[in-house]
């Protein structure tokens, strides 16, 4: 390449007389050689930083955690009067709980002995000879429930809504008996994480991290979690960092994407098309070009307010579906088909000048040859330049969607509210997204929020870059092969 | 660049074929070409012969390209080009204000000097231009139009049986040979030819001049060469052109072939035609 | 070996149009037609942006209580006690970039550097597109590293008791990590736009690689890394995932980085996500903010745009 230049050769080697008597020299090269360390050193804490940033979401993505319940157990579960329960069971109670002096005592002060009283006996003894039955009523453990009287505390104790969309998910009746238990813990105990610990410490010093549980938090359900499973995914979003789900976000933001692209992928081809091929120089054609290259600049939150202003305010009686006949339709334009409007013109500059370098790209004698048998121009973009110029124009509509997926402070802006449960149905829907919910988890002051927040951190980084990466490749090989 | 002179032997064939009778075919008047403020051809004044062999030479930069491009209008892909003067293709100014430059182009085809087939099947690459003029034409005649273009162009033995196969994948001289298949499949009256053996070997430059000779019994070729031998091998007649001290190009001479070649009425003909500069 | 016209298959004319008279070609204009609004459409964009901020700011400085002067001279932004004085945005947005800027411009240009004279062309190959990849990193997962990772550190290094939780510090270092591939990249391109003659004359005169990268290549690309830079601060200013989660919630007039501030765009962002009624200043004094920031950053832009075109003229 460029010839032998002094810095890569090494110091010995010049240690030649005339040269060693030159320090000026010597110098000039030491210099020489930091530099290129420390320019190679800063290309390097560049790569660090993005290494950093995935360690960093990855360290949150798991560890130990602790468990206990929002809900005393005691306070959901009803006490029972010693009336309800059976012989065997209030003789247990006795037994269980009777000093050893006073059961010896008992057949005498009773005239029968323990086995051979009746039920009223029974309860009259439990009543008369421990002196406090509440905890031992009430505390009856909830696993010990029979499935009937589980399912019929859960009713009672969640909302209607939710219990209509868990048992349309699965009757209730036919779940197993761990389920309809789980169920328990999670929906009306609010079963959560009292603690948790980072995944490199729970990697590294696992068993201290047990020790410290079993010391600090006895008897307490502990695990090693996970908080980026296939079930994490396809879950539903709830209000509870332990149960939530991305399903609604992904579904979110898959819609937006489709309506962006569809809105942006035609029109900004079209315009690049035009530019490149069909504007003559003229003044009206250069102001077209500059505003496009000006509109790449817009900061994204300014198309957030426009979007606010134009789709969700000034058309909300058409971005609410209401004029298109929606039952029902959400109160205000805050909706998929805004949200995908307003992308779609934040990300047509993208596709428009992505296009017009693929079609500069094709070269001038393709048009020659069609022009010269009698083409006329737009079959000669049709037939031939598009045809050539369509992995370069892929490559803007890839970066174009990747854009439209990571892109947060517009769909913040229009999306606003962060908690929606219902998984979007169409174009008119309120909605959440991955970007969004990323933003409103991380913003929660609870670490299990953060741990809930790297999960989707990971899934929509793994989707951008697979585009991005997609984009580049594809960009590459286009340049080696013109 | 060094010439050797042209051996009389290479025009001897030359004289026997041109006629003053042919009719004119085309005609250049009073043509200037100019690009923004810049004179690229000044006033001129030249005919084509129907079915003959015209071949523009001249030294470098002296706008023997502009010149053919001027005759299907194909200079107007330049932008801030624009012409004074007038090209008649059959009693018709084809720079008039209502004339439409495609239909120009359907009748007078162009081939290039680097060959540019279309990155398509060799087969698209002919169907291409007929399908511009027949969108319905069924596929049976299509065929057949193709196989004759590649008979025409002399490429049906070596193409028949890879049409499928990318027409950039073909050797450069079947390349060429393909982009004259395509641009005589729609059939026009005259072809020009800006130097389109400048990129090819020896071999591939005979077949290419061998073909043009065939052609010329059918359609009326201009064809644009910096090589002497070849105008005198090939062409008819012959446009001597020159750069003038404001770097317009200019039409020094013209006449058949054999008068260029041997009695150059201009001593700067002589001197170039000679090999003394160029 | 050239066909005789005896092989050849027989042929009928096609046909074609007698005359070279102009034929009307109506899809053809309407193809073009329809490709001019769509190109068009930009400006329709660019006219929606405008109008959006025009109308509501109009409303806002002709409210009743809002002066052009409060606006912009006073430093107190509340618009519950009827206070709008931007000054504190700007302060926020202001510090948040220039440290960025801090950040990104000597470990970008040193990185460009790097790339574009020393890499071998493979490790070009691999390095450049990694630098491009964190370009395409969406700044919502830069704003979760600021918060759950720089954040801490700083606190820790300088002391909680200096460092808010919320702080310009995080945003700012954070902002110049999402900036900076930007500008590497930019002044790649401009390193390598610079002819390959006068690096070969600087190395012909004795000078080191170094010596010729810093003095010579370096300058003569300098308003290409210019434009890069003023980029790079406009990116800045424009960004607001990372300011709303690390920077702070709520307007404040210091110049301290590590106290919490809220910049034009966190401000922006928080508070049209609250409860908003379209006729509250809340709602339209956010136009008025957003019309100072697409001001800025559009000034930004035409200057650098000015940088790159003055760059293309030399080479």
């Amino acid at each position: 390449m460029t010839p032998d230049t002094p810095t890569q050769t090494p110091d010995s080697q010049l240690a030649g007389a005339h040269l060693q008597a030159d320090r000026a020299i010597r110098n000039r090269l030491r210099a020489a050689a930091g530099g290129r360390f420390i320019l190679f050193l800063s290309l390097v804490l560049a790569l660090l930083v993005l290494i950093a940033l995935i360690l960093n979401v990855v360290d949150q993505l798991g560890g130990y955690v602790v468990y206990g319940y929002r809900i005393d157990p005691k306070s959901v579960v009803p006490a029972v009067t010693p009336e309800d329960l059976s012989e065997t069971e209030l003789r247990d109670m006795i037994l269980n709980n009777t000093p050893q002096y006073r059961l010896e005592a008992i057949p005498e002060d009773y005239g029968v002995p323990l086995d051979e009283m009746d039920k009223d006996l029974l309860v009259e003894v439990v009543y008369a000879e421990i002196p406090d039955l509440d905890p031992l009523l009430g505390g009856r453990p909830f696993t010990e429930l029979p499935d009937d009287e589980l399912i019929t505390l859960i009713q009672q104790n969640i909302t209607t809504a939710r219990f209509d969309q868990l048992d349309e998910e699965e009757p209730l009746a036919q779940r197993s008996r761990a389920e309809l238990i789980d169920l328990f813990e999670t929906e009306v105990l609010e079963e959560r994480v009292v603690f948790s610990w980072r995944l490199f410490d729970s990697l590294l010093n696992g068993p201290a991290i047990l020790e410290a549980i079993a010391r600090e938090y006895p008897g307490q359900q502990h695990e090693l979690r996970w908080w980026l499973t296939p079930e994490f995914v396809v879950s539903a979003q709830t209000t509870r960092a332990e149960t939530t789900g991305l399903r609604t976000a992904i579904l979110g933001s898959v819609l937006i994407a489709i309506i962006t692209i569809l809105f942006a992928m035609p029109i900004g081809i079209a315009a690049g098309v035009y530019l490149e091929e069909f504007a003559a120089p003229n003044r009206v054609n250069q102001f077209l070009q500059a505003n496009i290259y000006n509109l790449s600049g817009v900061p994204t939150i300014i198309y957030g307010l426009m979007g606010l202003a134009i789709f969700v305010r000034a058309l909300g009686d058409l971005t609410n579906g209401s004029m298109f006949g929606v039952t029902n339709p959400p109160p205000n334009g805050r909706t998929i088909i805004s949200a995908g409007l307003t992308m779609g013109l934040l990300v047509m500059p993208l596709i428009i000048i992505n296009t017009q370098e693929a079609i500069r790209a094709v070269p001038q004698s393709i048009r020659d040859g069609a022009l010269a048998i009698g083409a006329t121009y737009w079959q000669t973009v049709w037939y031939h330049v598009l045809p050539m110029a369509i992995p370069g124009i892929l490559t803007g509509v890839i970066l174009a969607v990747s854009r439209a997926i990571g892109e947060t402070a517009p769909l913040v802006v229009i999306g606003a509210a962060a908690y929606i449960s219902v998984d979007p149905s169409g174009p008119f829907s309120s909605f959440t997204a991955l970007p969004i919910q990323i933003w409103s988890w991380t913003a929660l002051p609870e670490q299990t929020f953060r741990n809930v927040a790297a999960a989707a951190i990971i899934v929509l980084l793994s989707v951008v870059i697979l585009f991005n990466l997609a984009a580049i490749l594809l960009r590459n090989r286009l340049r080696k092969q013109m | 660049m060094t010439h050797v002179t042209v051996p009389l032997a290479a025009v001897s064939d030359a004289p026997a074929r041109a006629t003053q009778d042919a009719p004119v075919k085309m005609l250049a008047e009073n043509l200037s070409v100019f690009y923004n403020n810049f004179r690229a051809l000044a006033n001129v004044t030249m005919p084509a012969y129907e079915k003959k062999i015209t071949a523009i030479i001249g030294p470098s930069g002296c706008g023997k390209s502009t010149l053919i491009r001027a005759f299907n209008r194909m200079n107007e892909r330049v932008k801030g080009a624009r012409v004074e003067g007038r090209v008649i293709l059959d009693g018709e100014d084809i720079y008039a204000a209502d004339v439409d430059p495609v239909i120009v182009r359907q009748r007078v085809g162009m081939v290039f000097q680097k060959p540019n087939p279309f990155v398509k099947s060799i087969y698209e690459n002919i169907a291409f231009g007929i399908r511009l003029l027949n969108p319905r034409m069924p596929r049976s005649e299509l065929d057949h139009r193709v196989e004759w273009a590649l008979r025409r162009s002399a490429l049906w033995d070596e193409a028949r049986d890879k049409l499928k196969q990318l027409g950039t994948e073909l050797s450069g001289g079947q390349q060429q040979r393909l982009c004259i298949a395509r641009a005589v499949a729609v059939e026009p009256e005259v072809l020009l030819m800006d130097e389109p053996c400048s990129a090819l070997d020896p071999v591939a430059t005979l077949k290419i001049e061998e073909l043009m000779k065939d052609l010329s019994r059918d359609y009326t070729i201009i064809i644009v060469t910096h090589n002497m031998q070849q105008a005198a091998r090939v062409s008819d007649y012959t446009a001597m052109m020159m750069m003038r001290p404001d770097r317009a190009g200019e039409l020094i001479e013209f006449g058949e072939t054999q008068t260029i070649f041997v009695r150059p009425k201009d001593p700067r003909t002589q001197d170039y035609v000679s090999g003394r500069f160029g | 070996m050239t066909a005789s016209t005896t092989d050849l298959p027989i042929l009928t004319p096609l046909k074609k149009q007698a005359s070279l008279k102009r034929r009307a070609r109506r899809n053809e204009v309407a193809i073009r037609g329809a490709l001019f609004v769509c190109a068009a459409i930009s400006i329709g964009t660019t006219l929606a942006i405008l109008y959006t901020l025009l109308s509501e700011a109009i409303h806002f400085f002709t409210a009743p209580g809002v002066t052009l002067a409060e606006f912009f001279f006073t430093t107190t932004w509340a618009p519950e006690f009827e206070a709008y004085g931007i000054l504190p945005l700007v302060t926020a947005t202001f510090i948040t970039s220039v440290i960025a800027v801090i950040v990104a411009l000597p470990v970008g240009l040193a990185a460009a550097i790097y790339l574009s004279e020393y890499a071998s062309p493979r490790a070009r190959g691999f390095l450049k597109p990694i630098l491009e990849l964190l370009v395409g990193v969406p700044t919502v997962v830069f704003g979760y590293f600021a918060l759950t990772f720089v954040t801490p550190v700083i606190r820790q290094i300088f002391g909680e008791d200096n460092v808010q939780f919320y702080n310009m510090a995080s945003a700012g270092l954070v902002l110049g990590f999402a900036v900076l591939p930007i500008i590497a990249s930019m002044s790649e391109d401009a390193l390598n736009a610079v002819p390959r003659a006068l690096r070969e004359a600087s190395l012909g005169l004795g000078a080191t690689k170094l010596e010729t990268s810093l003095k010579i290549v370096v300058p003569a690309a300098l308003s290409g890394i210019a434009a890069a830079v003023i980029v790079g601060v406009s990116r800045a200013m424009g960004e607001t995932m990372i300011v709303l989660l690390a920077a702070g919630a709520g307007p404040n007039f210091t110049f301290n980085p590590f106290q919490s501030a809220e910049t034009m765009t966190g401000h922006i962002a928080r508070i049209s996500t609250g409860d908003l009624s379209y006729e509250s200043m809340d709602y339209i004094s956010l136009f008025a903010i957003g019309l100072v920031l697409f001001l800025m950053t559009l000034g930004l832009n035409l200057i650098s745009r000015w940088f790159v075109r003055r760059f293309r003229e030399v080479y």
